[in-house]
């Protein structure tokens, strides 16, 4: 490959010294993106359950797919964002490793597998109490009407089950303090005898398993906001 | 529990921070891996840092990769094929990042400087450049006497409208700036009136608003620095970065700059 400064970089990806540099110049990008990549996707370690069995042979044409996306990306936003602070090659690499989430997620919604079941029944009637999103969201439910009342009763039962099922206790506690008591994190923190930083980090793990959750099961913020109107 | 909480737990369940953007994590990133105290340099993206770990969870994914590629692990791949390049043949770039629903930016800064009593712009954005227009008489004619002046078309076809951005009069001492911006339809060209259009500072707070006239113009004046244009209109909102900068001491012309309005042009 050769080796470019960040001027030389833009000026050959924008195509303002002709189309063969450009199309060489992507080429090369391509090729230093791609055992990156590559490397990112072997290292992740919670795989969308379909590629956790797979051949090499598949995370390559993934990590492969993952560039071209990258590539497209870069040429539609990131020749115009890119503001030159950084090195270019790191700025595209940077992009290349939010490509491969993306593509992680939508491969996770559409995994064949099925998600873990919840363990539902396991929350006794003190934990419903304090921590049920939907035992403690009975007044908004009154304020609806009955069709609204029914669907968002699933989604905040469908939100227990994961907080139950996939999050640890303390994910749960923290997602429950902040969201339901509104506490702020400095004062979870003291609660449960940890860091302000630590107690970010809870809620952080707790929304995300909550987001794919929801998503898998089919919903949509739009659709979730949709309920409360 | 009320619906508002409610709302606000189901956002943030959903939304995934992305306030640093990649290059400021590559550049935090490559201080680090250069052992150049990356907090001292960049305290505020530090900071941030500390307090959301969705940022911090991209920042420490990019700089497991860095090191890796440092220490020589990151095995090479061969590649079979070249990348399929087709979309180099398309328009364009987009020209609009989309923020969230119904809200979009601008995909890169618009700069305009000012040099020897004239409003240049600085390197575009690729997809934008400045056109010819005639604006009405007495909007800068004040100024050079000249009618035929510079603008830039910024169309968002989805939303069948266009945003028309004319820097205006040069300030005095030229240290500031005016400009005009003018809406239109996209399809007819008819100008689009009641269009609100909020001047904020680069930290989003509000500093003037305005609707925009029968004649689709609203007129901002004494301008420098970086400022965020919002526009709303039918349920859309579009945010415009500007960065006007002052005139340089030696008043050097920027080649890659457009000039905007000049006596001997025509």
């Amino acid at each position: 490959m050769v080796d470019r400064d960040n001027e030389t970089w833009i000026v050959e990806l924008k195509g303002q010294r002709g189309k063969q540099r450009q199309e060489a110049a992507f080429q090369d990008l391509g090729n230093s993106l791609l055992p990156l990549v590559r490397w990112y996707l072997s290292s992740y370690s919670t795989l969308p359950p379909p590629l956790t069995h797979r051949s090499y042979h598949d995370l390559d044409q993934l990590a492969r797919d993952i560039v071209q996306d990258s590539l497209l990306r870069i040429w539609q936003k990131g020749l115009d964002l890119f503001r030159g602070d950084a090195r270019f090659l790191t700025f595209a690499k940077a992009i290349a490793i939010n490509q491969a989430k993306q593509k992680l997620r939508q491969l996770w919604r559409r995994g064949e597998e099925p998600w873990p079941s919840f363990n539902a029944g396991e929350m006794d009637e003190e934990d419903i109490d304090r921590l049920s999103i939907a035992v403690r969201s009975e007044m908004v439910m009154a304020e609806l009407p009955p069709e609204k009342r029914v669907m968002l009763r699933e989604v905040l039962q469908c939100m227990d089950r994961i907080l139950a099922g996939w999050c640890s206790p303390r994910e749960r506690e923290a997602f429950v303090r902040k969201y339901l008591d509104g506490l702020r994190s400095k004062e979870i923190a003291q609660l449960m005898g940890t860091t302000d930083r630590a107690v970010n980090l809870l809620t952080f793990n707790a929304r995300q398993k909550l987001r794919q959750g929801l998503e898998k099961e089919g919903y949509t913020l739009a659709s979730l906001l949709a309920i409360l109107l | 529990m009320d619906k508002e909480t409610l709302a606000r737990m189901f956002r943030d369940v959903f939304t995934v921070c992305t306030t640093l953007s990649e290059e400021v994590l590559a550049r935090y990133a490559e201080l680090e891996i250069a052992g150049q105290e990356p907090r001292r340099h960049l305290p505020k993206v530090g900071a941030h840092l500390d307090e959301c770990p969705d940022c911090t969870r991209r920042y420490e994914e990019l700089l497991a990769l860095l090191r890796a590629e440092r220490r020589g692990e990151v095995p090479p791949v061969p590649s079979a094929r070249p990348f399929d390049l087709q979309f180099l043949s398309s328009p364009g770039p987009n020209l609009w990042v989309e923020v969230k629903e119904t809200f979009y930016r601008l995909a890169a800064e618009i700069p305009i400087v000012l040099r020897r009593a004239v409003a240049a712009f600085g390197p575009l954005p690729t997809a934008l450049s400045p056109c010819r227009v005639t604006v009405a008489a007495g909007v800068v004619r004040d100024v050079e006497g000249t009618a035929g002046i510079e603008s830039l078309r910024i169309p968002d076809e989805s939303a069948n409208v266009v945003f028309v951005l004319t820097p205006g009069p040069v300030g005095t001492e030229e240290k500031e700036i005016t400009f005009i911006l003018r809406v239109e339809d996209f399809r007819s060209g008819e100008p689009l009136g009641q269009v609100r259009v909020n001047l904020c500072d680069s930290q989003s707070q509000l500093l003037q608003s305005k609707t925009t006239a029968a004649d689709g113009r609203v007129t901002f004046r004494g301008l420098i620095g970086d400022y965020i244009l919002r526009c709303k209109h039918a349920g859309r909102t579009w945010d415009f970065p500007l960065k006007l900068a002052p005139a340089t001491p030696c008043g050097d012309e920027d080649p890659n700059s457009h000039r905007l309005r000049s006596g001997n042009d025509d």
